[in-house]
């Protein structure tokens, strides 16, 4: 215990840190993705953590009558697909892990909408409610009138008013209901989306549910790139914001050719997750800034 | 026909409780904890900063000793100098300083410098128990070597200077030995001076 503590300090004194491996071994992956995001043991500690973090994946067609209903109001060159993707990692110590999802053809050429308001009432062939205008006094002429008031001491009252100003505000869920009554309910349906941290315990880990709306004639199979962000924080306490370490894992996952993606997906996934390990294509990149091109011409933003 | 019949009411009561029934969670195990063995090292998640510019200005006076036929005087004299601390590791106080610069003082003295040191009162953005820990009293050892004009001659020399204070006020006093034609003429001075390297926690 003594050699160990004078090595350490040997080490610490000649501006080596702690042996990668042994972070690694001991599970101190704050320090190790640190490391790693400074060049050191990158691969040792990316291994690692695909071990450790066990991501879990798991991806269904979503078939329910109330879906059909909605995604067949519209002609379209193919019918719309909602489909959901799940993942999830294990709690590591660390201060934070992100997940990400894109799906696409492995081709590039075509790609899956993430669900929002504009993707909804796209499927549906509905029209998203007007914006609806307000009045507000929280306006840049009223913060100098009350400036001039306290530095007058109100005097500037007796030549001044406040004016209200009209502003452009989100329409109410009402409006949304009342105008893209399909598109609320699948709205309402997927609005769970997003990432849901485990109980902390001090570590991190999460679990992301994300929904997908796919139409396209493009007979390439879909496939699903899933990142993984594992940080740390630099210690610097008297930032609000510090600086922060970061490894990053990708893999691509086949999900199946559209036209027999709910089969597919339940031949693969069926009940239960697969390890992404298992699921995972070897040595081939996502071609996610093609998918960012096909999903802009169809819904630019 | 009963659960159409719950199914329907429920819908008209709540679309979005059906919604959430119809579609249930997605099957994912519990996630397991991974935890540390024993306490974590504090190293890598330091500032990685080790190697910090440095660039500083000093004014003061210049001293001359008497020679055998003028009587001892005193001369404004300014430095401009630029380099760089080197931490000893990322949470270390301590490092080496090395900086090149031009001194002038009013005796027509021009001298360019290549300094070399040691300094001690380095800040930090945290210590090895993630604490704050600001910059504190520091302490440094420069010795420059010197070449240029002075004595209306061509000069080389040596000027050890200790440098102490915190980070925007700090007092230098040197000593500085002029070879010149073969002659050695001693100098003292002593500047106000700087010693706050750049992306230092002040």
């Amino acid at each position: 215990m003594k050699t160990r503590a004078v090595t350490a300090l040997a080490l610490l004194a000649l501006g080596c840190g702690p042996a990668v491996t042994t972070l690694v071994a001991d599970r101190h992956y704050r320090e190790a993705v640190c490391a790693a995001h400074d060049g050191r043991g990158r691969g040792l500690v990316e291994r690692a953590l695909d071990d450790d973090a066990n991501l879990q994946v798991h991806a269904q067609v979503i078939e329910t009558a109330m879906v059909r209903e909605a995604l067949s109001r519209h002609e379209r060159v193919a019918p719309v697909t909602l489909f959901r993707v799940s993942a999830q990692s294990d709690v590591l110590p660390l201060d934070a892990i992100e997940l990400s999802a894109a799906v696409g053809t492995i081709d590039g050429g075509a790609a899956a909408l993430p669900v929002r308001w504009d993707t909804l009432v796209w499927a549906t062939g509905e029209r998203l409610p007007p914006r609806r205008t307000a009045q507000t006094y929280l306006t840049g002429g009223n913060l100098l009138r009350a400036g001039a008031a306290v530095a007058t001491l109100g005097v500037s009252l007796l030549f001044t008013d406040f004016r209200p100003d009209t502003v452009s505000v989100d329409a109410t869920p009402a409006d949304y209901a009342r105008t893209a009554p399909y598109a609320t309910r699948l709205h309402t349906l997927t609005e769970r989306a997003g990432c849901r941290p485990h109980d902390p315990g001090g570590g991190a880990g999460v679990r992301c549910e994300w929904f997908f709306l796919y139409a396209s004639p493009s007979r390439s199979p879909l496939t699903m790139a899933l990142t993984a962000r594992f940080i740390s924080n630099r210690l610097d306490p008297e930032r609000r914001d510090p600086t922060a370490c970061m490894v990053t894992r990708g893999a691509l996952v086949m999900l199946g050719r559209a036209d027999t993606l709910a089969a597919e997906l339940d031949a693969r996934f069926g009940e239960r997750s697969r390890p992404l390990r298992e699921v995972a294509m070897e040595g081939v990149d996502a071609p996610i800034s093609e998918w960012e091109q096909a999903a802009s011409i169809i819904m630019p933003r | 026909m009963l659960r159409s019949c719950c199914v329907a009411a429920l819908l008209a009561w709540s679309p979005s409780a059906v919604a959430q029934e119809l579609l249930a969670s997605p099957p994912l195990p519990a996630p397991r904890v991974v935890a540390e063995r024993g306490a974590s090292p504090t190293y890598y998640r330091l500032s990685p900063r080790v190697m910090l510019p440095v660039f500083r200005g000093g004014f003061g006076a210049q001293f001359r000793s008497a020679p055998d036929d003028a009587a001892a005087s005193v001369a404004f004299t300014f430095d401009v100098m630029g380099g760089v601390v080197a931490r000893f590791d990322r949470a270390s106080r301590h490092g080496l300083i090395a900086e090149v610069g031009y001194t002038f003082s009013g005796f027509s003295q021009h001298l360019a410098s290549l300094g070399l040191g040691a300094m001690t009162g380095l800040g930090a953005l945290a210590d090895r128990d993630g604490r704050a820990r600001a910059a504190g009293f520091r302490v440094a050892l420069v010795t420059r070597f010197l070449a240029g004009v002075s004595y209306d001659r061509t000069a080389v020399g040596v000027r050890t200077g200790v440098i102490v204070g915190g980070p925007f006020y700090a007092v230098e006093i040197a000593h500085q030995v002029l070879f010149v034609d073969g002659d050695d003429h001693n100098e003292l001075r002593l500047t106000f001076t700087t010693l706050q390297p750049f992306g230092e926690a002040p």
